[in-house]
């Protein structure tokens, strides 16, 4: 994809100090290129050390190729450069190890996170794997909120948790998957067992 | 369709059970033994709160930092008669081969059923104790609930830091009750509300606890006071006077009664400050001084008679006894509340 025509996240360019304006090229694992400034990628630490270390020109950054980020698709890299470039310049939280950690979710995020809980469980992990304290944060708490009131019948439809007996299914299909001949004689025992035998050897 | 939150990386799982209400933590980790492992495994180290079992209307495991209080699980007699209405849903759960049922309150945290409300109690404590790998802070109990007080050896904990008695309805302690406490308690910090019909007997053999903080002390005497092996004591309302004062600082200097005190206050019922009364034939002891001396209050859980209060408390009169065994005390009344108060310089 050209640089012309990758979707280009909005951006609020009076927020941006003019010497700062420089923006990163990145593309996502199915091709997809984003333009993000310079400001909105010091939301996300891992991003920040890696420009950091390329030591990019305003030149490189338009005529060296896209840095690619292979492990986060571009539906979900929208949405991560979307929130940066909306939280661009705000001071990344420090936790208080207080507990229940109190997380309140603007408006903004609120609306970015309506989203169907498959691209959500991309974001969180997106959130984690590019350090962005504040996404992980809000992104987080939306599946916290989930909870509020379940019962753990209810919480295993919401969180999709196995119960005892599904996990011991999943255990016992894992080993015999690993080896074939315990089924066979598995099935060997219970027909021994329908034909009346009382030992199996 | 679900979040599928066990497939989650470790760190975004540790941020979720952070922001989790602990009621909501029990409830995931009733979900399955997978659940239970996984978020054992992964949570927080619970710094400022402690874990309280107390009898209220029906026994429940809270959790408690200073003043803030948060319901966790409720224990209620498993009788289907009994279940209230609004009890909309009950479901069964089991967990180490014991099974019970549970249903969510509709202030969000569940209460469990059980054929015996002791033993699910005593189930419930260990369940809640070794889920966030924390021993039990404090057991609060009446009257009726004095099995509580067996939760520490169910749960094999030396001892809780606080036990509180107190019956949930104001009435009075039973004389009988009261004796066991005081005689069998080893936790920390012991506190005692409510009211005694008559005194107790005179020789008590005191508990282990370290503080004692007694509300309406009517029963307690200058005996029981010298027998305690505490370091902190606070009885908010006594019988005593001038001479039970004068009888207690007696002790103190000359046959080092309380050899562990470093603070002691108690009110008493005077008209009127009397200094020469509470210091009579002490003279030879006392002596004043221009300073003014801090007792910094190094226990957090215990406070400044009756005042609710951690705060630190000083000595601005300068009054100082000295005992024979070469200790040194501040004490001071205080006129508006008739709290007389000493604090012992270790």
């Amino acid at each position: 994809m050209s640089v012309e025509n990758a979707p280009v996240v909005d951006v609020d360019e009076a927020a941006i100090p003019v010497e700062k304006k420089m923006y990163y090229r990145f593309e996502s694992n199915d091709k997809k290129e984003f333009r993000v400034s310079e400001l909105a990628i010091q939301q996300s630490e891992t991003l920040n050390r890696l420009v950091e270390a390329m030591g990019y020109t305003s030149e490189d950054v338009e005529n060296k190729p896209a840095i690619a980020i292979e492990n986060i698709d571009g539906k979900t890299l929208k949405l991560v450069f979307q929130w940066c470039e909306h939280h661009k310049g705000e001071a990344i939280p420090v936790d208080d190890g207080s507990v229940p950690k109190i997380v309140e979710i603007p408006e903004f995020d609120a609306k970015l996170m309506d989203i169907d809980n498959g691209l959500l469980f991309k974001l969180i992990w997106a959130a984690d794997y590019l350090n962005i304290v504040q996404l992980l944060n809000v992104s987080c708490k939306k599946v916290a909120n989930m909870a509020q009131g379940k019962t753990p019948a209810q919480l295993r439809r919401v969180y999709l948790l196995p119960s005892d007996e599904e996990d011991e299914a999943a255990k016992r299909a894992a080993q015999e998957a690993q080896d074939p001949r315990a089924r066979e004689v598995e099935e060997e025992f219970e027909e021994r067992k329908r034909q009346g035998g009382n030992s199996f050897f | 369709m679900g979040f599928r939150i066990l497939n989650l990386p470790l760190v975004p799982f540790r941020e979720i059970l952070k922001m989790l209400e602990f009621s909501e933590i029990i409830s995931i980790s009733f979900c399955s033994q997978r659940c239970h492992n996984v978020t054992k495994r992964n949570l927080y180290k619970l710094k400022d709160w402690g874990i309280c079992c107390v009898m209220g209307p029906t026994p429940r495991i809270i959790l408690q930092k200073g003043r803030e209080k948060r319901d966790i699980l409720e224990v209620f007699q498993d009788d289907s008669l009994k279940i209230p209405r609004w009890r909309t849903k009950v479901e069964l759960i089991t967990f180490t081969r014991t099974l019970f049922r549970v249903s969510m309150k509709t202030s969000r945290y569940l209460t469990s059923f059980w054929l015996d409300i002791q033993f699910g109690m005593f189930e419930c404590a260990k369940y809640v104790t070794e889920l966030f790998q924390k021993g039990l802070h404090m057991i609060h109990f009446g009257n009726e609930s004095m099995w509580m007080m067996n939760i520490i050896e169910i749960i094999t904990q030396p001892s809780v830091t606080k036990t509180y008695f107190h019956n949930v309805d104001h009435s009075h302690l039973n004389k009988i009750a009261l004796l066991h406490v005081l005689e069998t308690c080893s936790s920390d910090n012991l506190e005692i509300l409510g009211w005694v019909d008559k005194g107790l007997r005179r020789f008590i053999r005191f508990g282990s606890f370290r503080t004692i903080d007694v509300f309406c002390g009517e029963w307690i005497t200058v005996k029981h006071v010298t027998k305690m092996k505490c370091s902190h004591a606070s009885i908010t309302y006594s019988k005593w006077t001038y001479a039970d004062i004068n009888k207690f600082l007696r002790n103190w200097i000359y046959r080092g009664g309380m050899p562990n005190l470093r603070w002691f206050n108690i009110g008493i019922r005077v008209d009127r400050i009397r200094e020469e009364a509470m210091l009579d034939g002490l003279e030879e002891f006392v002596k004043r001084t221009e300073t003014k001396r801090k007792f910094l209050n190094s226990n957090a859980w215990y406070k400044f008679d009756g005042e609710k209060t951690e705060k630190d408390y000083q000595f601005n009169d300068g009054l100082e006894i000295h005992s024979r065994t070469g200790l040194v005390a501040s004490i001071h009344i205080d006129s508006d509340t008739k709290q007389f108060r000493m604090a012992v310089w270790h």
